[in-house]
This record gives structure tokens, C-alpha cells and sequence, in this order.
């Protein structure tokens, strides 16, 4: 008996309501419908440019914001107001956003970088002093591999809001340095002897051409300004490779690299007299 | 056969009876030992891999610049390297000549390029040909210009040969429109009738210059070795 009366309300609930549940039916469909076109359609543009680690959470955010808004969007044919729920949220979330703040700001400046995309996974760079190769990248931080082997990781808020140096961008880079030769050495000479090293070396490139020119008259070296282009990834190889072979170069030639030496002129004659004891 | 010397320039490949080989350029050696049984192979393969793959293309420089216009043709040179397989395995790549590198264009935004300088000549008969370099002919279409050298896509690219043992790259394309040059490596032989030597990288070494002959130490005898394991017509 009382059950009949429970299905009796019911079935008059539906049948005051039935325009309602309609309405909700199909805003729900809807806006499920188009979180999935939505979806779709990010996932035809950006899924393929992002990693699938960044672009993963980027669409579950996305997709059920979405979706929650349509179930919001539903409630409203039964008079449940969206401006309180919309206070609600707004509340929770000024208080979640305070709690998070750092978590979310990492967050939107991952993405920022992403999109951005100052550095590659890969990429010798320079952030924050620190340098090595990008060995990851997610929406929160990036690991930098750093050339001692340790493993650094910066959170996306550093990243962003600092300097950074990405050393992978272009197709070459300049190796130079300063080396010191006597006075007594015929600067040409010493150039054309440097310029030699440089042209037999095969990674350093033929143009930009290499050059030397003199820096400084130092106290006690003429010093030597030498420059060369190499393939950027041979950049660091290049470097110690010449290096290491100009002073077996410079010697070959009898071009010498002198010591720190100090010349004392005495103006006036000082009488020494010298005592001994014996 | 074991107890071989190869040598083309600054590339050397030597294989004692013992079974050591060891396979040197200017830039290095690599050494292994192989089963005396098992073949050592020396294929040529396009200058774009010693001392760094840093790049796919190959830049030659001209002595002198030269005019060029639509439907000439012209030969210049070109590297080429040795890549040493023993059976089936690449222990190394040399380089028989100086390997240098240039930039064409801005730091950034250019393209990098294996560097070689050489004469531009109308006849082929005018090239300045040695055994450590290949051949090389473009063709022009479009309009006249100046050139001051050609840059194309080198890797991956199948050799050919002639009868001679002369090894050659595809035929260049060069188009020249309202002064701007565009290059393109074709896979067409640069004489028709020449054969490939080299299918592809992932190619099994059968036609290649083989090593397993008695040579002396020039490259001559390459000619016999590349008829024998070039399919007859």
C-alpha cells in the first residue's frame, strides 16, 4: 500500500517535472557533446606538439571544466541558482587559489614555456646559474642535467621570470681566447702561426673566417686574441682541442709564451759596499 | 685475403694475416680483428659523417666564380669518405682528404654545410679529377648568374660509377630565379648508363669496393673489383 503511494508520488514528481528533466537531459548531452568536441579538437592541434606528460593534465582540466559546467548547466531547470553556486566556487576557490598559489603559478608558467618554448628537452642552457642539458620539462618544474652530472630541478615560475641562455639555437658558435707571446715576437708572424692552427683544425669553420688580432699590451705579454666559429655541438670539443694544441704550435715555431717578469731600471748609481766578516 | 694494404690519400686500411685491421685518417683509427675468413669491405659513402654528422649538405667553394646559364651544364669535385665494414658490421668512416666545415648564411637562421674548393669547369675533360674525389655535375635551369659555389643535399645520396672506377654523385639540379639559386639533389645518374654502387645506407654491402682482393696501393684496381660485384647487364 505504502509502496504504491511512494510510486505514485514519484510518477506525479515526473509528470510535474517531466519538462524539467527534459530540459536537463539535454543541456547535459550538449555540453558533454561539445566537452568532447572540444576535446577532439585539441587534441588534433596541440597533442601532437605538446609532450604527452604536459598536454595529458592540460586536457583533463579542459575537458572536465567543461563537463562540470554542463552538469552546473543542468541543475539550473530546477531552480537551483548558478549565481549561489557560482559564490561558492568563487569562495573555494579564492581559498584553494591561496593555498596553491605557488603550485598554480608553476603551473601556468609551465604551460607559458610550453608554448613559448625558450628550451627543448635536450638543449644546452643556462637558467638561474645554472648550466647543462635540459633533461626534462613537466607542467610544474624543469630538470637541467648540469655538465657535473647532478640533476637540478627548477621550478616553471624560476624558469620563466629568469634569463635564460639556450646555447642549442643557433647552427655555430664562437670559441675564443687570449693567449700571451713575448714581446720580443713578431706579432704577424705569431697571427699567421695561430691562424694556421685554426684553418687545419677541422671544426673550425671556414666562415665566419677565423681571425687574431692583439687584445692588450700586458706588462709582461703581448696579448693575443684568437677566435674561431665551430658547429655548436662540437663547441666545447673545439675549445679544448685548440687549446690543448696551440702551445705545442706557438713552440714549434719558436714563438714564446712568457713568464710574469718585472724589468728594474735603476735611475741613479747607489754606492754598494758589501762587509765581511771574516 | 689478409696481409692488405688500401690507401687512398689520408685514408689507410690495413689487415694483417693475424686478423687485425686497423683503419685510419688523419682524424683518428679504429681497429678490430676480424676472422680471416670474413670479407672487410671499403664503400664509399657521401662526405657528411667525418669528423661530425653535424650536417646533410656539402658546400663546394669554386676557384673562381663562374657564369653560369639556363640548360649549361658544368663538373666540379667533390669529397667523398670511406665507410670500413667488416662482414656485415661499420667499424668507421674516413675521410680521405682535409675535412672542414662552413656556415652559409646567418648564425641562426643558416645552414651548415661540409666545406671542399674546387674548379668549376664547362668540359668534363677539363676536371681536375684525383682518385680521393668524386664527380660531380650540375645542371642549370633559369636564368644567368654568378656563382661563387654550390651547396646540395649529400646524405643518403647513391654513388655511381663508370668504367673507370670513377666514383660520381647524383645529378644537381641548380635553378636560378630573380637571383635567387636553389639547388636539388636528384637521384638521376649525372651520365646516363652509370651504375649505382651504393643502394642506401641500410644497403648489405654487395656492391661495393671490396676488400678482399690482393691490391696494391693505389685505387686502381677498384674498377675490376666494382665490375665484378656490379650486376651485368
Amino acid at each position: 500500500m505504502e509502496g504504491n503511494s511512494t510510486l505514485t508520488r514519484i510518477l506525479s514528481s515526473v509528470e510535474t517535472n517531466g519538462y524539467k528533466i527534459m530540459v536537463s537531459i539535454v543541456i547535459l548531452i550538449a555540453g558533454v557533446l561539445f566537452a568532447l568536441f572540444i576535446r577532439a579538437l585539441m587534441r588534433r592541434s596541440l597533442g601532437q606538439r605538446l609532450p604527452p606528460h604536459v598536454y595529458k593534465p592540460f586536457e583533463a582540466i579542459v575537458y572536465y571544466s567543461l563537463v562540470i559546467t554542463a552538469v552546473i548547466g543542468a541543475l539550473y531547470p530546477f531552480g537551483i541558482s548558478l549565481t549561489s553556486l557560482i559564490i561558492a566556487g568563487g569562495f573555494a576557490g579564492i581559498v584553494v587559489g591561496l593555498a596553491t598559489q605557488s603550485t598554480l603559478s608553476n603551473l601556468v608558467s609551465g604551460l607559458m614555456l610550453l608554448i613559448e618554448q625558450p628550451l627543448r628537452i635536450g638543449d644546452p642552457v643556462t637558467v638561474k646559474n645554472y648550466s647543462g642539458i635540459v633533461a626534462g620539462m613537466n607542467v610544474f618544474s624543469t630538470l637541467i642535467r648540469t655538465w657535473e652530472g647532478p640533476i637540478v630541478r627548477i621550478p616553471n615560475n624560476d624558469v620563466f621570470n629568469t634569463v635564460i641562455v639556450n646555447y642549442s639555437r643557433m647552427k655555430a658558435r664562437r670559441v675564443e681566447f687570449t693567449i700571451g707571446v713575448h714581446y720580443d715576437t713578431d706579432i704577424e708572424y705569431a697571427s699567421k702561426v695561430i691562424k694556421e692552427l685554426m684553418a687545419e683544425h677541422p671544426l673550425c669553420l671556414v666562415n665566419p673566417a677565423p681571425e687574431v688580432f692583439v687584445e692588450d699590451y700586458s706588462d709582461s705579454a703581448v696579448k693575443l686574441r684568437m677566435r674561431c666559429w665551430a658547429p655548436t655541438q662540437a663547441w666545447f670539443a673545439t675549445k679544448v682541442d685548440i687549446q690543448t694544441k696551440l702551445k705545442k704550435h706557438l713552440d714549434e715555431a719558436n714563438i714564446v709564451i712568457p713568464y710574469p717578469q718585472l724589468d728594474l731600471h735603476v735611475r741613479d748609481r747607489v754606492r754598494v759596499s758589501l762587509e765581511r766578516n771574516d | 685475403m689478409p696481409g692488405e694494404e688500401l690507401r687512398l690519400a689520408d685514408a689507410r686500411i690495413v689487415r694483417e694475416a693475424n686478423g687485425d685491421l686497423e683503419a685510419c685518417d688523419r682524424y683518428g683509427c679504429a681497429s678490430a680483428r676480424v676472422p680471416p675468413e670474413r670479407p672487410v669491405y671499403a664503400v664509399p659513402i657521401p662526405a657528411v659523417y667525418r669528423v661530425l654528422p653535424a650536417t646533410p649538405f656539402i658546400y663546394i667553394d669554386f676557384a673562381k666564380r663562374i657564369f653560369v646559364e639556363q640548360g649549361e651544364d658544368y663538373w666540379i669535385t667533390a669529397p667523398f669518405e670511406i665507410e670500413v665494414y667488416a662482414g656485415d658490421l661499420a667499424l668507421i668512416r674516413l675521410s680521405p682528404v682535409q675535412v672542414k666545415y662552413t656556415l652559409i648564411g646567418d648564425v641562426i637562421e643558416g645552414t651548415l654545410a661540409r666545406y671542399y674548393r674546387s674548379d668549376a669547369v664547362f668540359d668534363f675533360e677539363d676536371l681536375k679529377y684525383e682518385d680521393y674525389t668524386a664527380i660531380v655535375r650540375f645542371f642549370v635551369r633559369g636564368s644567368s648568374v654568378l656563382l661563387p659555389g654550390i651547396g646540395f643535399r649529400a646524405a643518403g645520396v647513391e654513388f655511381y660509377v663508370d668504367g673507370k672506377g670513377r666514383i660520381y654523385y647524383p645529378m644537381i639540379e641548380v635553378t636560378v630565379s630573380n637571383g635567387n639559386v636553389s639547388v636539388k639533389t636528384t637521384n638521376r645518374p649525372p651520365i646516363p648508363g652509370l651504375k649505382p654502387i651504393l643502394l642506401t645506407r641500410y644497403a648489405r654491402p654487395k656492391r661495393v669496393l671490396a676488400f678482399t682482393q690482393s691490391y696494391s696501393q693505389n685505387f686502381e684496381m677498384r674498377v675490376d673489383v666494382v665490375k665484378r660485384y656490379l650486376p651485368q647487364p
